[in-house]
């Protein structure tokens, strides 16, 4: 009687809220990505310059050198921000899409899962006494 | 049947599966039989990918005493999956019983969120329920595992409950049980001993002569309810709240260093400086919890911590520090820094 509760519980449960369940996990895994790579701060700032490290020296008036070498050193430091940006919102992109197919292909196995434990236990079987 | 013996007999009878589970299979065991075929699975995999590429190497070829180990790469190839497939199925049952629990893998955003699912019952007391004595309710509940800790909590013995036990002038069937109303939120198990407590004089008799007051009871029920689930909430790394407090790469990129403040002042984030037993404290825990929604405030976010000297208000602004280190912090505040 428990058994069978169980196993059909399970089979119900298996082919129906599990679902969702997977759905729900997935989808807080790819929140949490977002939320690691930081990508929406990164993005917002994506062309600040790095730590906000700035040349201030230039107050302004007719200096030449000053103006040329506190724009150079201000559009170096906004590139260094965002080629930093750039490859950790990449990497987090990467890994987004990992856990997309991932998604998908554990939704596969989860659907053949009975099977699949049967052909695993199987093949097991065959090995050990190959 | 009574009305709230038939609302928990049918809820009861909705999660049945996964009540019988917990019942022959518990919780403990279950993780224990995990880890215990986990382990060789990994051990005897690693060890067919070994034996296999043995031979295929030269440098092994001509280093490793000669054994037959390559020849067994299929046995233990075989072994490795047949436990992949126990693991599997131990794995896939963990699920099911992990989403009867939470009532699905929602995304539940803090311990009071998940309390306060509308008109249900929650499962713990779904778990008492279904493994009580229907017969006998106070026994049943003294019995089990959530009422053991109870009554231990409120400090009698377990000589005085066998005593009590079997000393009783009256025995409480289900028939009569009156459970409290709830307005909002779930049945849990406090509102079981509430209604216990309220139609059991001969468990009130025990109690009043311990000294505990209605009161002290639900609380002592409050508190093992509460910690039984925090444990099984923190366990959950798929939900939001847990897995939102790992911190972000990259947040504090858009800050600048703080020359002048560090020039004048003493940076405490990431000193973990903060006191152990201050960082073990209820209370410390609460202040830094204010401390930490007062400043996540977009305006007017000043706090102020008085104390008198020796308090421990350095400490509290210490284990905000190590709070804000870790990462384990509201949004607002994360990569800030804390200088003293």
């Amino acid at each position: 009687m428990a058994l069978s509760t169980i196993l059909a519980s399970y089979i119900f449960w298996h082919y129906g809220q599990a679902y969702k369940d997977l759905k729900t996990i997935f989808l807080n895994l790819i929140w949490f990505l977002f939320h690691f790579f930081s990508i929406s701060v990164l993005l917002k700032t994506l062309f600040s310059p790095w730590k906000r490290v700035v040349d201030e020296t230039y107050k302004g008036g007719l200096d030449i050198e000053g103006y040329a070498s506190a724009t150079l050193v201000n559009i170096i430091m906004r590139l260094v921000g965002f080629v930093s940006r750039s490859i950790l919102i990449l990497a987090g992109l990467i890994c987004i899409i990992f856990i997309l197919i991932s998604a998908i292909l554990v939704f596969i196995a989860w659907t053949l899962l009975p099977g699949l434990i049967v052909v695993i236990i199987g093949y097991s079987i065959f090995f050990i006494t190959a | 049947m009574n009305m709230d013996n038939e609302t928990l007999s049918g809820n009861v009878r909705k999660a049945l599966g996964a009540l019988y589970l917990d019942a022959i299979f518990p919780t403990r065991i279950r993780k224990v039989a995990r880890t215990l075929v986990f382990i060789p699975m990994v051990l005897l995999g690693l060890l067919s990918a070994i034996s296999y590429a043995i031979p295929t190497v030269p440098f092994l070829v001509n280093t490793l005493p000669e054994t037959k180990i390559e020849n067994l790469w299929h046995v233990f190839f075989g072994f490795s999956g047949l436990f992949l497939a126990f693991w599997l199925v131990l794995t896939a049952l963990e699920l099911f019983y992990l989403s009867a629990y939470f009532g699905g893998m929602k995304t539940s955003i803090s311990l009071k969120e998940v309390y306060k699912r509308e008109g249900g019952v929650s499962f713990e007391l779904l778990q008492l329920y279904f493994s009580i004595d229907k017969n006998d309710l106070t026994g049943g509940f003294i019995n089990s595992d959530l009422g053991w800790q109870i009554i231990m909590r409120c400090g009698i013995s377990k000589e005085e409950i066998f005593e009590f036990l079997s000393n009783r002038k009256e025995i409480l069937p289900a028939s009569k049980l009156v459970l409290p109303e709830v307005k909002d939120g779930m049945l849990l198990p406090r509102h079981f001993a509430e209604a216990l407590i309220v139609a059991d004089e001969d468990l009130r008799n025990l109690l009043f002569s311990h000294g505990i007051s209605r009161e002290g009871f639900l609380s002592a029920t409050e508190w093992v309810e509460r910690m039984d689930r925090a444990g099984r909430v923190n366990s959950r790394w798929w939900s939001r709240a847990n897995l939102g407090l790992m911190p972000g790469l990259g947040k504090d990129w858009a800050y600048g260093w703080t020359y002048t403040l560090n020039k004048y002042g003493t940076e405490l984030t990431g000193l973990g400086k903060s006191s152990y037993i201050l960082s073990h404290s209820v209370h410390a825990d609460k202040t830094v919890k204010q401390i930490e929604a007062v400043l996540a405030k977009s305006h007017e976010a000043n706090a102020f911590v008085v104390g008198e000297d020796g308090v421990g208000v350095n400490d509290i602004l210490g284990l905000l520090a190590d709070k804000i280190a870790s990462g384990k912090v509201l949004g607002p505040i994360e990569h800030k820094k804390l200088l003293f």
